[in-house]
């Protein structure tokens, strides 16, 4: 492989900015490649370095930071919501013992929280619900919604790991997996570790962190996900492809699961879950990666 | 009808993603990959795209990154094919077993240790884009930075994983 040291810089800058989702110098791009092989040999070079220890940055712990800053504007109305949750906690809490819940893979549970508030769980989920009117959830494992219409009704806490979310009369969605935790908030507001950054995430709005983070941060989410597996559907914008292994282990039962190599890919797009128990391989045409069968389960990109 | 508008874009740019494909290294087949792209394209796709020429381009760069590894994966397996001992039943080729893994837990502690040498920073820009997704723009708002600071800690952190990937695959 002709590989010269120009090249090789040249293709670190090229690197930056075509990873960068808002790119769009493709005709520059085409240009620099075009100008000589070694080109296209030393960005793929660089490609394939960064593909393949990605995933070990990614099991790395992010360093420690004291990053979490106060959100002023909304401190007077996060506390008074965090000091009512407190206060209920504190008077009736010891009256009422937890109760489990777990749902089997492929299967969607709906609880009710009292009037019209809803929590739907998805497959394979465990959680717990605590305190006065069932109003604290914990997360264990899995994905749940919350449907939460009742104006006069205790707001709910979840916590998934050491993240805590409080919402603000709300529909919202939270799946937890492995130390990773993902919130979409399709109506309404929740406010994320209230003690803490106070972060609000508005109707909109999608949150992403893993146990242990010390910095939370906001970003635009596909509203039509949320809580679609109540719907049968799955839909992304740009997930990471391990994401959309996990929902679908939940929601088929089937036991999926992605290679090292794939798994930091990313999906656009709608998958039926009835279409996926039907036939498990349509999703090597859907997702374009090979698929290979291992024990009773699938493994997506799972070619050496 | 829904793939309509994408199409269009498709049709417009279809020389340009010629030329790009074979700029990859796309050769013979770029005609052949020109119409997988259109069918991957489609197939994944909802709902209306904000960035129609950028999804295409992209997902191009994906399908000429795919298809270069699993050249050069086919290329690898004929070189330890024509190793005796990799054909031998139980050996590390034929056998994922937990020699490999231990392999993968030490290659976890060099790069651990390599990484600890990134200024944290440049880790930290790193992670959010490549791992939460962020866009430049919003890592440099976010942490007040220019765009030139984020690319060039950017460049930093491939520079060393590409030199790690290097070292990893000498021992």
């Amino acid at each position: 492989m002709a590989m010269t040291h120009d090249s090789r810089e040249a293709a670190l800058d090229w690197l930056v900015r075509t990873n960068d989702p808002e790119f769009d110098r493709w005709d520059e791009f085409t240009a620099w490649l075009e100008a000589s092989p070694a080109n296209a040999d030393a960005y793929h070079a660089l490609v394939d370095s960064e593909a393949e220890l990605l995933p070990l940055v990614e099991a790395l712990p992010a360093p420690v930071r004291p990053e979490r800053k106060p959100e002023r504007r909304r401190f007077a109305m996060v506390a008074g919501v965090a000091f009512l949750a407190a206060a209920t906690a504190v008077t009736l809490a010891p009256r009422m013992m937890p109760v489990d819940y777990s749902t089997a893979p492929g299967e969607v549970r709906v609880v009710s929280l009292g009037g019209q508030d809803q929590l739907v769980m998805n497959g394979d989920t465990k959680l717990q619900l605590a305190g006065w009117d069932r109003r604290s959830v914990r997360l264990d494992q899995g994905q749940l919604l919350l449907r939460l219409h009742n104006p006069d009704g205790d707001t709910i806490k979840v916590t998934s790991g050491d993240l805590e979310l409080v919402d603000v009369g709300t529909v919202f969605e939270v799946s937890r997996e492995g130390r990773e935790t993902r919130v979409l908030v399709s109506e309404g507001a929740v406010v994320a570790d209230p003690d803490g950054a106070r972060l609000q995430l508005a109707a909109g709005q999608r949150l992403d962190t893993e146990d242990g983070a010390t910095v939370l941060q906001a970003s635009q989410a596909d509203m039509s996900s949320v809580g679609s597996f109540q719907r049968g559907q799955l839909s992304y914008l740009d997930e990471p492809l391990d994401h959309v292994v996990a929902d679908l282990r939940r929601s088929t039962g089937i036991d999926i699961s992605a290679s090292d190599a794939i798994s930091a890919r990313r999906f656009t797009g709608t998958l039926s879950v009835a279409e996926v128990k039907r036939d498990p391989t349509s999703l090597e045409a859907l997702l374009g990666v090979s698929m290979e069968r291992t024990g009773r389960g699938w493994r997506l990109g799972g070619k050496v | 009808m829904k793939h309509q508008g994408l199409q269009q874009i498709f049709e417009e740019n279809r020389e340009q993603l010629l030329r790009y494909l074979r700029a990859h290294g796309a050769g013979e087949a770029a005609e052949d990959l020109l119409q997988e792209l259109w069918i991957k394209a489609t197939a994944t796709v909802s709902g209306p795209i904000a960035a129609p020429r950028n999804y295409l381009f992209r997902a191009a760069t994906n399908l000429m990154i795919d298809r270069r590894r699993s050249e050069a994966q086919a290329q690898r397996r004929e070189i330890e094919w024509s190793g005796l001992a990799d054909r031998l039943p139980g050996s590390a080729a034929n056998d994922p077993g937990p020699e490999r893994e231990l392999d993968g837990r030490r290659r976890l502690a060099v790069v651990e240790a390599e990484l600890a040498k990134v200024p944290p920073r440049a880790l930290s820009i790193f992670r959010k884009h490549r791992i939460e997704g962020m866009t430049q723009r919003e890592i440099a708002g976010a942490m007040g930075l220019s765009a030139s600071t984020i690319e060039s800690d950017l460049r930093i952190v491939y520079r060393l994983l590409d030199e790690l990937k290097g070292r990893l695959d000498e021992e």
